[in-house]
């Protein structure tokens, strides 16, 4: 299991996306299954207008990296409004080779334009961004540990948007884009969230606790490499199930896996795997699969999940008091990180088992 | 150091309570003024004004430097809206409206000399209220999410709420209107949208939050107006299968309440849910229950005095066909303010309305018995009925036990009858069931409602003594429901007999070539009694909607009784085999498959129960209702499970042998 750098706790949560304005928004917009993607101006090999579940609020003719200051901006605001100080910032984005990055990769430039927006100042000679595909939170979730001991406290988070016409080209080159003839392709989406984290011990007036105190503790975090893709022998997601089973809760408590499977064939396998080897080994196993209710948010997927498990415990309506949230790249990068619920509150921030309901 | 003033002290919030419920019971009427809409426009205009004075009013600190200037501005427009009465005094509700607001200028009057007496009389520091403080400085309660059932939302600096007006150009129904709308499903509401909302500038940037919030806000209440519906479960659904239904209307509910929460001061993207609820429910020009049903109900989740007026108003505006999704939505929704909107219901001339504020006051057991009382003697049948069902849930039990002993049933309507005989039976009564025994009799010489008679004969076989044998078995006849109540009254001795009407219709079956209802109904009953499951193999069940997997061979059940009747000793009341004691009602009535009609008898039986075996120390009336949620079933279920362990079983008894005779 990788070190933890003392008691990491998460303080605040800011995000956007299609479904809400800010967290609570975005999580009870998922409960809801308020998910509505709809048709963009562009079509496909097959002449096809292409689907994406986007934000209404921006405008259709925006992409590139004014839509991610759009998106990120008011995610971080939220989570970084009760700062007192700067601190560092760790940004998972797309990976550099995509055609959208490869026109102008954003790097620094995006935390200043995000962190000018938002009004939020952030300690720029210990910010970075990282680059791991859908498993790049989790990259950057580590490299936010390794800050924190310095800083006290880190801002990470994730931003994406696939709506971008290159983008949404490359993906339907690749077969990618769901549509009539690619049922297994994902829905195009987009999206930004943040997380605040601070190490236990800090003196939390110096970053704030945020309105609501602490929200949860990042209970552990693994991230590693799947060799088997792109080789000779078969996935049999060794790599993923030994990163689950690394930071699963203690025996008798009951887990709730979130995982960025989208409906494509190779994280549907590869999930499946994990699931059927760690199901005897959890007392109670909760796999919840968001992403086709989301939208694919590519590197953006696993902060905003982290943000939902949050709002979820929050609010009351989440299905056990710990998380586990996988991400996998469509490389070799895989990541897993695990969250606990803050100390319950006098109504509990737990519901009851299954309270997250199906779509009857 | 502040000196605000208790909010509780405050004569100028009960003013503004007074006035805004009388304007909005105006309003309602400004239709019937005239035939312009010009002048419908302005009196709109000044009556909207108005209301929003009088929330100032009420809103304010009596020591608020213009807190003398707001009265005199609230005066003002009430002579504005004088004036506009006096302009049109060739109607006769013109003539009455201006009387009302001058006794209204009269309040405002008589308000403004009480303020000046507690000021004067009180100095500055003495006026202070550490409680009013306490309650300023005290941070809104966190969001929570509904989980079973509803929770009671919150929404910070949200605009309090001026009264929504009827536009009548696109309400007038006629009947040929409603005729049609029945027979297509769509119809009216009688709602128009209220005042458009500013659109709030967009934050800087190219981000339309305002679009995007409004978006999924349509999204939110066009599921709450659809699952309003799916989520009741239909005769033949099991009661469970409603629970994930609820729980989606819940998230929808949810959603829509987090969209009006925005934390950042920066947010420009702040929309009054409220009034989006508003404008949805009005945007139809005919009724639309689930409309209906998603206004009442949003409304009624979210915490605000002023939502309370607004469902008051919306539902004196809405059109009858909508009543029962309001009706619905009141029964279900989380508000505490709804106990208060319903009371003013009560005091309603439009008898449906007040048959709707009962109904609903009944469902939550908020009905106080001063109500139900005076609405007994209500003109209208359906009113009557409503207050005497209430009676039977009220807190004060002994004086309704003793108040419905001494009522004539012929004081009530006829059909008000069938509801008084249930609650004098629910509240333990003997007299309930002689009435109910001589209105069977007496339907043997004069035609009574077949489904009334069916009513009372099923109520009599849950209710009545050992003695009312022949009157369950001989009411009704050769009759479906007739078998159906003979299985629940439970006596052995009636088995031959129902085997002997299986014979009789097995003839039947053997010319149309289906089975029949009676046979179906009699083979269950049957079934009730003996607890004898048998069966036929699943590929000879009949595919028709009349089907039971439980044989309808007269010649198996007659080997069966043969070789069994020992068992069954005459003169016990019987449940599927064993003598009968409310542990079975309450297993049938938690049972998942349970239909919705048994589970009725089941709960009429352990109010029986409840009624009958605590006469000592009556307790609270049994809070249980078939049409809640089924997390909030659950509770209750386990709730009476508590309480019947604590009762002595009375095994193989009928109820009517147990019944007091008086409330005493």
């Amino acid at each position: 299991m990788s070190p933890m750098p003392g008691q990491v706790h998460v303080l605040a949560v800011g995000a956007r996306t299609p479904l809400g304005l800010n967290a609570l928004q975005v999580a009870m917009g998922l409960r809801a299954c308020l998910f509505e993607p709809r048709s963009t101006a562009l079509r496909d090999r097959h002449e096809q207008r292409i689907g994406a579940h986007r934000s209404p609020g921006l405008p259709d003719d925006l992409f590139g990296f004014e839509r991610f200051v759009e998106l990120g901006a008011p995610a971080l605001r939220e989570c970084g409004q009760a700062l007192t100080r700067p601190v560092p910032i760790v940004l998972a984005l797309p990976d550099a080779d995509r055609p959208d990055q490869r026109q102008r990769c954003f790097d620094l430039d995006l935390i200043d334009a995000i962190t000018t927006r938002a009004g939020v100042s952030v300690d720029r000679d210990r910010s970075t961004v990282v680059r791991a595909d859908n498993a790049g939170f989790g990259f950057a979730l580590e490299a936010a540990c390794e800050r924190i001991a310095a800083a006290g406290a880190v801002l990470v988070g994730g931003i994406d948007s696939y709506f971008h016409p290159d983008v949404l080209a490359w993906l339907d080159e690749e077969g990618r884009l769901h549509s009539h003839h690619s049922e297994d392709g994902i829905v195009p989406a987009e999206g930004a969230a943040f997380a605040l984290l601070a190490q236990d011990g800090g003196d939390p007036r110096q970053v704030g606790r945020g309105p609501r105190g602490p929200l949860a503790q990042l209970r552990a975090f693994e991230t590693g490499l799947e060799h088997a893709i792109g080789g000779p022998t078969p996935n049999l997601a060794a790599t993923s199930t030994a990163m689950v089973r690394a930071v699963l809760p203690p025996q008798g408590e009951r887990c709730w896996l979130l995982t960025d499977w989208n409906g494509e064939r190779g994280r549907r396998l590869e999930w499946g795997k994990v699931e059927f080897r760690i199901a005897n080994e959890v007392t109670a196993l909760l796999h919840d699969r968001p992403v086709p209710e989301l939208g694919d948010s590519g590197a953006a997927t696993g902060a905003i999940l982290l943000a939902i498990a949050c709002e979820f415990w929050q609010v009351g309506c989440a299905p056990a008091p710990n998380a586990v949230i996988g991400l996998l790249a469509d490389g070799p990068p895989r990541a897993v990180f695990a969250l606990r619920a803050a100390a319950l509150t006098a109504e509990g921030p737990t519901a009851a088992p299954g309270a997250r309901t199906e779509a009857p | 150091m502040s000196t605000s003033l208790s909010q509780v002290d405050n004569p100028g919030r009960k003013l503004a309570a007074l006035i805004r419920d009388t304007l909005e019971r105006m309003v309602v009427r400004v239709v019937e003024l005239s035939e312009r809409a010009d002048d419908r426009a302005r009196l709109k205009a000044t009556i909207d004004e108005t209301l929003a004075r009088a929330d100032r009013v009420g809103s304010s600190d009596l020591l608020a430097v213009d807190y003398f200037d707001l009265l005199q501005d609230l005066r003002t427009q009430l002579s504005a809206i004088r004036g506009h009465y006096l302009a049109l005094r060739e109607s006769p509700t013109a003539r009455r409206g201006a009387r009302t607001i001058a006794r209204l200028e009269a309040e405002v009057g008589r308000c403004r000399e009480s303020v000046l007496a507690i000021v004067v009389a009180h100095d500055r520091v003495a006026l202070r209220s550490p409680r009013a403080e306490a309650a300023a400085r005290a941070p809104a309660p966190p969001f929570r999410a509904s989980v079973g059932t509803p929770a009671l939302h919150h929404l910070t600096d949200r605009a309090r709420l001026v009264a929504p007006i009827l536009e009548p150009d696109d309400n007038d129904f006629d009947d040929d209107d409603l005729d049609e709308a029945e027979t297509s499903g769509v119809e009216a509401d009688g709602l128009a949208a209220p005042p458009a909302l500013p659109t709030p500038e967009p934050q800087v940037g190219r981000y339309d939050e305002a679009a995007h919030v409004r978006r999924l806000t349509r999204g939110c209440m066009e599921g709450l107006a659809i699952l309003g519906s799916l989520c009741r479960p239909g005769a033949d659904e099991r009661w469970v299968d409603a629970a994930p239904f609820e729980q989606r209307l819940l998230d929808q509910l949810d959603a829509l309440v987090a969209l009006g929460t925005l934390d950042s001061a920066a947010d420009s993207a702040r929309i009054d849910i409220v009034r989006q609820v508003l404008e949805y429910a009005a945007e139809p020009v005919f009724a639309d229950r689930g409309r209906a049903f998603a206004r009442s109900f949003a409304l009624g989740c979210i915490e605000g005095d002023d939502l309370g007026g607004a469902i008051l108003l919306s539902i004196r505006q809405a059109h009858p066909l909508t009543y029962e999704a309001h009706r619905s939505a009141l029964c279900l929704a989380s508000s505490p303010a709804i106990q208060t909107v319903m009371r003013k219901l009560l005091h309603d001339s439009d008898p449906r309305l007040i048959e709707l504020g009962l109904e609903v006051l009944r469902f939550r057991r908020e009905v106080r018995f001063g109500d139900a009382v005076l609405l007994l003697s209500h003109p209208d049948p359906g009113v009557a009925a409503a207050a005497a069902r209430s009676l039977a849930i009220v807190l004060e039990r002994k004086a309704a036990a003793d108040l419905l002993c001494e009522m004539d049933p012929d004081e009530l309507g006829r059909a008000a009858q069938p509801a008084f005989v249930e609650s004098l039976l629910c509240l333990g009564l003997r007299r309930g069931l002689d009435v109910l025994r001589d209105w069977i009799d007496a339907a043997a010489f004069a035609p009574r409602d077949g489904r009334e008679l069916r009513a009372m004969v099923r109520l009599l076989s849950l209710a009545g003594a050992a003695a009312d044998r022949d009157l369950v078995r001989n009411t009704l006849g050769a009759d479906p429901l007739g078998a159906e109540a003979i299985g629940w009254f439970g006596d052995a001795t009636l088995v031959p007999s129902l085997i002997a009407d299986l014979a009789s219709a097995q003839e039947l079956q053997r010319r149309t070539g289906l089975p029949s209802a009676l046979q179906v109904a009699t083979a269950q009953a049957l079934y009730r009694i003996t607890g004898a499951r048998l069966t036929v193999e699943p590929d000879e069940v009949p595919t028709t909607e009349l089907t039971t997997d439980l044989t309808l061979d007269p010649v198996v059940w007659q080997a069966f009784w043969e070789h069994n009747a020992d068992r069954f000793a005459p003169g016990t009341r019987l449940r599927f085999g064993k003598p009968y004691c409310a542990k079975a009602s309450l297993a049938e009535l938690a049972a998942e498959g349970t239909a919705r009609r048994d589970r009725e008898a089941c709960l009429m039986e352990l109010a029986l129960h409840e009624a009958t075996c605590r006469r000592a120390s009556p307790t609270q009336p049994i809070r249980l209702e078939l049409g809640d949620w089924v997390a909030r079933q659950r509770a209750e279920i386990a709730a009476l499970e508590a309480r019947i362990a604590d009762s002595p079983p009375r095994l193989g008894q009928w109820f009517g042998n147990q019944l007091l005779t008086s409330g005493s």
